[in-house]
């Protein structure tokens, strides 16, 4: 690489950042960096346009595939504006009966001049009152069928309680999980996040005298629906499906809606608008074990799982007593663990994912509580997962991150660091310099102590164990690790090469790379390389010594990099 | 209460015929010339054509129910394409049995009488672009599919319930697996 001049090298863009900047998804200070190092440098530039001549094979997917090859709609487009008049009706029949409603009223204050219009209202009052009545019939109808239907379907079961159905509540991006039917949970079990949601929601459907106990239920529906001095009700279809809605001026709760199932009327899905409030969704979900951060019954003596600061008792966690627990599969381990990186809690954290034969126990030491929180919420609803988190106190975990940064400096490092002070141009630039490249060596250790987890972790015995779902995750996550690794070293060697070259370093031709059978023996490769990168370049920029005392480490440095290019691309 | 207020009342309601008749002018004419890339979007949801063709009818309802009770949308495209992301996945999840997104389209592809003009080059990196968005994960797939519809981030976002970092991440991603299939067949 040539060198360059002592001004500080700016490093290339990222994968992300150029498409986010081809996307017009950037911050307009930052594109227009991105913008001018676009113009120096063709590395990144050819870089775009593959990233854009792809993103054009995208397009041409769409226009030609998917517009000439997707099935044809099955039957001609319906006639849009007549369902708009149907739905113009359903709404004006409101606003004539709240005209109504004053004709009716006027009488009382000007008799005689209402004495003849009466009649002529009267007939119009009885056939808007007709038409009127007819959704609220049908509406009534279809919710106490619905509900004889639930009583039928417990008669049936012989049972006289609800019966067990798992239910997801969603508001505003948070989301809780309760299994209707079974006992309560204990409320210390669940995450303090969860617990206070359902505290709030209980509350907002208790003001509204609405059944908590099984929202989504016809009779729930019923009972708060008699209860309404003023009503306005809609059925609708949405599909096959059908959709009950009322609102009310006199309820907190100002309007719900209830989905039925057209075959069996049973409740599927419900709305539950509250004044003042973010809309709440429940649905009904297959029933699976639910995790031990959400609504399990747990056994009395069992620690909380996810206190700050308070230590679990292993094998404390609650389990569900109420449906047999499945086994834990190695395709529940992957998406955990893709859970977990998707907040970035596998690329340093303390944290340690753990399959047993029930379920996939994920223990956190020493995080403050709003990571515990985070962590919490990402993994409250995947099923078979238990969450544990203890004081840093504890000795059970070994922390992932790397020791300390700046042991004491030897000789050569001295004399080494001397001579890129000086190409950089003095202490203070290389202090940067030198925080910089730690931040990078530090980011490539975390991929790399990741993907060689996933490789231990994830056998090929393991691997073909895992669904095709399973699977692709595991190759998004290995991509993404092993991408993450190159690129970092790639930023390494663009800030560090021109430095060291400076100071008359040298990569000299390293051994040929092994060969490895499969992805995991590589991962182990490649976590070797870049260890060996991240020692030495901890060496050369804060002073450390190396183990065998040999000299030049600028040169190995470089060395170490182009192999762990080299493992890189051969691992691909 | 006297008798004009009714006689503004109806006034009201004439008036509010004229507005209403163009607001379905709008939504009607936006419902042609969208409703098929919709319903092509719910197909990529693994929903059954018909399934596919109702869900997409019902969103335009919806559009327009919600503008005439005064909702202000800004974006109808993103609006539309959030809705029917949320019913399709709704409509998907009552099915007995996840459909694949078309796993027939391969085959149609690969007939040289289908499309004489496309060479077959052309087909041959189309279905190898198909076998490699098949094999993205749910989210990877859900982005690009949106982002083809031209949402921008925050609004594939929404209509996904994740932040549009998230977005950004699951688009690099997919892309570079694209890529990678792109360069291994050339």
């Amino acid at each position: 690489m040539s060198s360059r001049h002592s001004s500080r090298v700016r490093p290339h863009a990222t994968e992300d950042e150029l498409m986010r900047y081809a996307d017009g998804e950037m911050p307009s200070r930052d594109a227009e960096r991105v913008r001018a190092h676009l113009e120096a440098c063709w590395q990144c530039r050819a870089e775009l346009d593959e990233m854009q001549r792809t993103v054009g094979d995208c397009v041409r997917f769409r226009n030609t595939v998917l517009e000439n090859y997707s099935p044809a709609p099955p039957a001609p487009w319906c006639d849009i504006r007549r369902r708009f008049e149907e739905a113009d009706t359903q709404m004006s029949q409101r606003s004539f009966w709240a005209a109504a409603g004053e004709i009716l009223l006027a009488p009382a204050r000007r008799p005689r001049r209402w004495a003849t219009a009466a009649v002529a209202a009267f007939a119009v009052t009885v056939l808007i009152h007709q038409l009127w009545e007819t959704p609220r019939v049908e509406a009534g109808v279809l919710l106490r069928k619905a509900a004889a239907a639930a009583d039928a379907r417990r008669s049936a079961a012989a049972s006289t309680k609800a019966p067990l159905k798992q239910i997801r509540i969603r508001q505003a991006g948070r989301r809780l999980t309760r299994m209707i039917g079974a006992p309560s949970p204990a409320p210390a079990a669940a995450p303090l996040e969860t617990a206070n949601l359902e505290a709030s929601l209980e509350r907002l459907f208790k003001e509204a005298r609405y059944d908590w106990n099984d929202p989504l239920s016809a009779s729930a529906f019923l009972d708060w629906h008699g209860r309404l001095a003023d009503k306005r009700d809609e059925v609708s279809r949405s599909g096959s499906d059908y959709v009950v809605r009322a609102t009310t001026g006199s309820s907190s709760l100002v309007e719900a809606t209830l989905t039925l199932r057209e075959a069996d009327l049973h409740p599927v899905e419900g709305t539950f608008q509250f004044h003042d409030q973010e809309k709440i969704e429940v649905s009904e979900i297959p029933i699976e074990p639910v995790s031990a951060a959400v609504s399990k019954p747990a056994r009395p003596e069992s620690p909380p799982a996810h206190e700050p600061g308070r230590p679990s008792v292993p094998g404390g966690t609650a389990t569900a007593a109420a449906t047999p627990a499945a086994a834990a599969t190695p395709s529940d381990e992957i998406r955990v663990i893709a859970a977990l990186h998707a907040i970035r809690a596998d690329l340093g954290d303390p944290i340690e994912v753990v399959r047993s034969a029930d379920r996939i126990l994920v223990t956190g030491i020493g995080l403050d509580a709003g990571r515990q929180r985070e962590i919490a919420r990402t993994l409250e609803t995947m099923p078979r997962v238990a969450v544990q988190f203890q004081d840093s106190g504890s000795a059970e975990l070994q922390p992932v991150r790397p020791a300390g940064r700046r042991p004491a400096i030897s000789q050569e490092a001295a004399r080494l660091q001397a001579r890129i002070e000086e190409y950089l141009g003095g202490r203070p630039a290389f202090e940067r310099f030198a925080e910089r490249l730690l931040d990078n060596g530090e980011r490539m250790m975390a991929h790399a102590h990741a993907l060689r987890r996933l490789g231990e972790r994830f056998t090929p015995a393991a691997e073909a164990a895992l669904d095709a779902a399973g699977r692709r995750t595991l190759d998004d996550l290995r991509e993404e690790h092993s991408g993450a690794i190159r690129r970092e070293c790639v930023l390494i060697d663009s800030l560090i090469a021109p430095a060291l070259q400076s100071a008359g370093a040298k990569a000299q031709p390293s051994a040929t790379v092994p060969n490895a059978a499969n992805w995991q023996a590589w991962a182990a490769i490649e976590f070797q390389s870049a260890r060996q990168v991240e020692h030495l370049l901890t060496a050369v920029v804060a002073g450390a010594s190396l183990e065998d005392g040999s000299g030049d480490a600028g040169s190995r440095l470089l060395t170490a990099l182009d192999r762990l290019r080299a493992v890189g691309d051969s691992a691909r | 209460m006297s008798f004009y207020p009714l006689q503004e009342q109806l006034q009201g309601v004439l008036r509010l015929g004229r507005s209403t008749s163009t607001l379905q002018d709008r939504v009607a004419a936006f419902f042609e010339e969208t409703r098929e890339d919709v319903y092509r979007y719910s197909l990529t949801l693994g929903l059954q054509p018909a399934q596919a063709q109702e869900a997409t009818q019902e969103v335009f309802l919806r559009l327009y129910v919600t503008l005439k009770k005064g909702e202000e949308i800004q974006n109808w495209r993103a609006w539309v394409f959030r809705v029917a992301h949320n019913h399709g996945l709704r409509l998907r999840q009552r099915q007995s049995h996840q459909a694949d997104f078309d796993p027939d389209l391969e085959t149609r592809l690969r007939d040289p009488n289908a499309d004489h003009e496309r060479s077959m080059i052309e087909r041959e990196r189309m279905i190898r672009l198909n076998r490699a968005i098949e094999n993205l994960s749910e989210q990877q797939r859900r982005c690009l599919f949106l982002r083809m519809e031209g949402l921008r981030y925050p609004e594939i976002g929404a209509a996904l319930g994740i932040s549009a970092s998230s977005v950004g991440e699951f688009l690099r991603r997919a892309i570079a697996r694209l890529r990678k299939a792109r360069n291994e067949g050339e």
